[in-house]
């Protein structure tokens, strides 16, 4: 939409100084407006060549979207319920409150289009500014939500490696304890108070060896493995109480395994007491623990960050230069710009309070809601065998974990002696649930022998509870992560290329391009905007909304 | 050479839309996105996608129409616009179709009990 100069010979068809052109419509050509280009007639005809262009690049955009929408569509009817337990990962919260701010940016858009219309040439610069800022807003909760999601190893398959009973495993790696010795204090005395208080309990059904590694502050995770047991009665939780730099548990760690015999009562209370220290430690890791002080892990909000505090930077430094050397024309579009920079760190603020205020209830939720998944299938009488195991195998993987990663500061746990310690209670003639557990385990490994198998439908009944084997199996997982990525990368990567196209529009407003018979180009950035919030109405509820 | 002075043909065609209509629809379109938020925790069973689908749907025909002007736009460029959403309904429709009946998961199952159940040797 070049404004070519009436006057510039710039084609072979235009002769300068002559009120014809060659094209054989040139009856007005002498006083051609410098917004016409040489070859329209009429800023009409200009305009809906325009029009009919972007219509039909939103038509490609509209099929370019459906590849991912398809993608969507089929996993989506092959494996609905990974949708549904991965969509608890995503934080409603935040979807909603984009969802908001696209809809509102959208209609500043639509306004500027008309302040164009009625030559509102202030009032159109302060509409596209507020585009602008919407833009950036949304792309500042987003950052929030992709630094939160790669910290958990909530990432795209092959990639995955997220472990609901270690959720931040590079806090794990942390040289300075983020559990103080004053609330791992509290937790030892809290277990040791319950194991005083099932070992008296005649009733106790399972034996309940729990550790805890001191080092992962998130209770959540205790939450999680607990909630199982809850559900299960009989739970086999393996960890280690370690603190890597904390001579004041060094002891725990050395006895290992901390065994005690718990109910699905005392297991209630033991959740309570874990939440009541965890308190003490929420100021330490809240807002996704992107900004645990001590978290050695890379930093990734920080790395999203960087190149939005060095644009704002250069703008804060043109501004005042613009307005040292008195160019009134630059500070004009400088001012705008700083703040539509400036708005990207509030929705980072933004995401990290509905984050941070949301983490508890989050996790809780989502750990709640694979429990209870799990607690369903448990339901089932004879296969809550397989939830059993699945808690199992999770405090296996957090005691491989700490195996491999603090295996210098605590006596490695071995896994074989707590298979040792599940036969010699399995031989028990009463213990079922063991006993179960068992069984599912060695089918797990006939099964598992090949390295990669391919899942069949009627999967054997002992290895697997279909629901919660298949949710969070990092494949699978990983698959509904990668489309979610792509998807909501490539809507932000149309964000960005709007903001591009808006902070265009916005220069030419301060210009004052735009006139009633020349809006063309807020127009059709307009549409492109309309489209992109368009897509994201129905991303925001496939994504965020599965129940 | 023509006389434009007075009401020229292909000049002054903007149409702007009034300002309440804009910011009715927009106080609408966050309206259905507070119900599709609230309906999500009511368990709606199957019909679940069925609802998100159709307020989402009414909300991209409110953004469509209005925000985006089709609804006082040249036919062809609706057809346009519409078309390509009948043709990705068939694309999403046959797609599904033909990876319903030939095949199941073909997801590669790298099976993390490996790690337990070669510990359990």
């Amino acid at each position: 939409m070049a404004t070519t100069d009436a006057g510039l010979a710039s084609d072979a068809h235009e002769q300068p100084g002559h009120g014809h052109s060659d094209h054989g419509h040139g009856d007005h050509d002498h006083d051609h407006p410098s917004y016409l280009a040489h070859h329209f007639d009429t800023p009409e005809q200009q305009f809906d060549s325009g029009k009919l262009g972007m219509w039909l690049f939103l038509v490609t955009e509209v099929l370019f979207f459906s590849g991912m929408f398809c993608a969507y569509a089929i996993f989506r009817a092959w494996r609905p319920e990974v949708f549904e337990g991965c969509s608890e990962f995503l934080n409603t919260k935040l979807g909603a409150i984009n969802t908001g701010v696209l809809l509102f940016s959208s209609f500043t858009m639509a306004w500027g289009v008309r302040c164009a219309q009625k030559e509102q040439h202030k009032l159109l610069t302060v509409m596209l500014a507020t585009t602008l800022s919407c833009a950036t807003v949304f792309l500042g909760v987003k950052a929030i939500e992709y630094s939160h999601k790669w910290h958990l190893g909530l990432l795209p398959a092959g990639l995955f490696s997220y472990d609901a009973s270690n959720p931040h495993p590079h806090v794990l790696q942390s040289e300075q304890p983020l559990l103080s010795n004053g609330s791992a204090a509290t937790l030892t005395s809290k277990l040791a108070q319950l194991d005083v208080k099932s070992a008296s309990d005649e009733e106790a059904a399972a034996s309940t060896a729990l550790s805890i590694s001191g080092t992962n502050p998130d209770h959540s995770a205790f939450e999680a493995s607990l909630s199982v047991g809850e559900q299960t009665t009989v739970a086999e939780l393996v960890a280690a109480i370690n603190q890597a730099s904390s001579g004041a548990t060094a002891s725990l760690s050395e006895a290992g395994h901390l065994v005690y015999v718990a109910d699905a009562g005392s297991s209630d209370s033991l959740k309570l007491s874990i939440s009541e220290a965890g308190a003490e430690e929420g100021a330490q890791w809240s807002a996704g623990s992107a900004f645990a002080l001590h978290d050695p892990s890379p930093n990734y909000l920080a790395y999203i960050c960087a190149p939005f505090i060095i644009i704002q930077i250069g703008l804060v430094l043109w501004l005042i230069g613009s307005f040292v050397s008195g160019n009134q024309f630059h500070f004009e579009v400088a001012k705008p710009l700083n703040v539509v920079c400036l708005c990207f760190f509030v929705g980072v603020g933004l995401g990290m309070v509905l984050e941070s205020g949301g983490d508890d209830a989050h996790h809780g939720d989502s750990h709640a809601a694979v429990a209870v998944v799990d607690g369903e299938s448990a339901a089932h009488g004879d296969e809550h065998a397989h939830a059993e195991g699945e808690s199992h195998e999770e405090a296996a993987h957090a005691e491989h974990a700490a195996q491999t990663v603090a295996a210098a500061a605590t006596t490695p746990v071995d896994s074989s002696a707590d298979l040792t310690v599940i036969e010699r209670l399995a031989s028990d003639a009463t213990n079922t649930g063991l006993q179960a557990e068992l069984s599912a385990r060695q089918a797990q490994s006939a099964r598992s022998a090949g390295g990669i198998t391919y899942d069949v439908v009627d999967d054997s009944a002992a290895t697997v509870a279909a629901t919660k084997d298949n949710v969070l199996r990092p494949s699978r997982a990983g698959v509904f992560f990668s489309i979610y990525y792509c998807m909501t990368g490539v809507h932000a990567i149309h964000i960005l290329a709007g903001i591009g196209v808006l902070v265009w529009l916005l220069v030419r407003s301060v210009r004052k391009d735009f006139n009633h018979n020349y809006f063309g180009p807020v127009d059709y950035v307009g549409l492109y905007w309309h489209i992109v919030d368009m897509i994201w109405i129905y991303l925001f509820p496939l994504m965020y909304l599965i129940r | 050479m023509s006389d434009h002075e007075n009401a020229r043909e292909g000049y002054d065609f903007a149409h702007p839309l009034p300002l309440p209509m804009l910011a009715g629809t927009f106080v609408i379109l966050t309206l259905l996105t507070i119900i599709t938020v609230a309906q999500a925790s009511f368990d709606l069973g199957s019909f679940d996608v069925l609802v998100v689908m159709v307020i989402a749907t009414i909300k991209a025909i409110l953004v469509g129409a209005i925000f985006m002007h089709l609804a006082w736009d040249k036919p062809f460029n609706i057809i346009c616009f519409i078309g390509s959403f009948v043709f990705v309904a068939l694309f999403i429709m046959f797609t599904l179709f033909d990876s319903q009946a030939t095949s199941v998961d073909d997801i590669p199952v790298l099976d993390d009990a490996v790690v337990t159940a070669s510990a359990e040797g």
